[in-house]
């Protein structure tokens, strides 16, 4: 067994470990309004998710482009270099979703995987391999217009959807818009499985075609990759993110069912439309945008400006600091050779370490499925309690 | 500044996004509480009027359509999305050198 092939190896496990916290990162993206509002219970929503998850991935069965495509010089990831440099960046992507997951901060696991790609190639080749107008076209752009597009598509649901409540009445309108939270909840959870579980596959693709298992001229991606990817990212939704749940749906606003809705409405929209136009785009963010702009849509509803700032500062760090950690682990690595596979084993068990130990921390303010269950709360009371501050839980306040 | 930022920015497919995700996100929700209102004023004028509740039926319908329109709209431009183009054999060699083609 050569070198490359073991590197090959750690690539697609590790691609695989990506997807997974992919998975239970962006649980919250489909099922946190839902959740907050009582309109399903915890459990049954991440199983939800996470079989739509799975039959998103293979809905499209086209890859969505290469994740580097357009940022990075190709010929950076050719060889066993390109497979040592892929699985630095796929290091500090995973390394950035537990730490933002600990901290319990909504933040795009597709940026911090540009991000390790990027802080990578600039520490194992130089800045000028970064292409600035592939990043600000794909990467940047979307990223400051999505969320705003997202929140203002939110404000204007939210606000037509009080208008109606008026002409319905409190109890029937809110019992009618969460049964449609939940059809809401299995759109975005379908269109979360279609755009990241495909970016995963793009990944192992690429290391596959740099290894010389499938030929670049006629490119496929592998059914096993296609199953390996969409059975990773279904298994890691449903083991339910909770703490950036918590954050999604308790703590940016108090989300009630026709907020919940618009949000939803607004993002699924948002992230669909994108798609079929050819922008990338990070569904945190839209969702994140979507469930601000519900709140901003409700009259006299509460925004909590510090946490959409905590939020805002971990989008800003996640490409810079993905990054530093992608270069850190291909420095690491390094030491031990260019493209050797002693080196890449070496920085896969520092990182496995150190993931055991975020979740080790991670345990000691640990956020379940019963902290945020708010399934006893019915329309009636949702109704009889709208307009008032909701009773804190003990997840709301951590 | 704008001519720095055009080619980096598609404007056009920028402002079809705002369009669909307009008509899409702030569609669904008018029709769906059209549809429940609806339906309730169907069910409040049950007994004592029959061709109104016909009328009420029929606009719930409508809306409903409209938004099962909507998510097989969805659902359509997932399965469609525009894929990046396969590489092209001159440009796939350079895009990542197998390791057989380096030995």
């Amino acid at each position: 067994m050569s070198a490359s092939d073991i590197i090959l190896g750690l690539v697609v496990v590790t691609a695989v470990c990506f997807d997974f916290t992919n998975g239970f990162h962006d649980t919250a993206n489909a099922v946190a309004t839902s959740i907050a509002t009582g309109a399903l219970k915890p459990r049954v929503a991440v199983a939800m998710s996470g079989v739509l998850n799975l039959v998103g991935a293979f809905i499209s069965i086209k890859v969505a482009a290469t994740i580097a495509k357009g940022i990075v010089n190709a010929h950076v990831l050719a060889g066993t270099a390109g497979l040592s440099l892929v699985f630095a960046a796929l290091i500090g992507a995973i390394t950035w979703n537990l730490i933002t997951w600990y901290f319990t901060m909504p933040s795009s696991s597709s940026h911090a995987l540009i991000g390790g790609v990027i802080g990578a190639t600039i520490v194992a080749s130089s800045v000028h391999q970064v292409k600035v107008n592939g990043l600000l076209s794909s990467v940047i752009f979307p990223a400051l217009f999505s969320p705003i597009i997202c929140g203002l598509v939110a404000i204007a649901g939210t606000f037509s959807a009080y208008r109606l409540i008026k002409r319905i009445g409190e109890k029937q309108a809110r019992k009618g818009y969460r049964y449609g939270q939940i059809g809401s909840a299995a759109l975005v959870s379908l269109a979360h499985g279609t755009n990241d579980a495909q970016k995963t596959m793009g990944v192992i693709a690429l290391a596959l075609i740099a290894h010389g298992d499938i030929s670049a001229n006629h490119f496929y991606v592998p059914f096993w990759v296609k199953l390996a990817c969409a059975t990773a990212i279904a298994l890691g939704t449903m083991i339910g993110g909770w703490r950036i749940i918590n954050t999604m749906g308790n703590r940016l606003t108090d989300v009630e069912s026709p907020q919940g809705f618009s949000a939803e409405a607004a993002s699924a929209s948002v992230i669909l439309a994108s798609s079929y136009y050819g922008y990338p785009l990070s569904t945190t963010q839209v969702v994140s945008g979507g469930v601000l702009g519900s709140g901003l849509g409700k009259k006299l509803a509460s925004v909590h400006w510090g946490v959409v700032g905590q939020m805002a500062t971990a989008w800003l760090l996640t490409i810079p600091a993905a990054g530093a950690m992608g270069g850190i682990a291909w420095e690491v690595s390094r030491i031990f050779g260019k493209g050797s596979a002693a080196g890449s084993i070496v920085i896969g068990v520092l990182a496995a370490s150190g993931a055991a130990l975020i979740f080790r921390l991670a345990q000691r303010n640990k956020i379940g499925a019963k902290d945020l269950d708010r399934s006893h709360v019915t329309a009636e009371s949702e109704a009889a309690t709208s307009g008032k501050p909701a009773a804190p839980t003990a997840a709301a306040v951590t | 500044m704008t001519l720095l930022a055009t080619p980096i920015i598609n404007g056009s497919a920028l402002w079809k996004i705002v369009l669909a995700s307009a008509l899409g996100g702030v569609g669904v929700v008018i029709a769906f509480g059209l549809l429940v209102l609806f339906v309730t004023r169907a069910e409040q004028v049950r007994a004592a009027h029959g061709g109104e509740r016909v009328l009420y039926l029929l606009g719930s319908a409508v809306c409903g359509v409209f938004c099962l329109a909507v998510v097989a709209v969805g659902i359509y431009a997932m399965a469609k999305k525009p894929a990046s183009p396969a590489p092209k054999p001159a440009k796939a060699a350079a895009l990542v050198a197998p390791l057989s083609a380096q030995r």
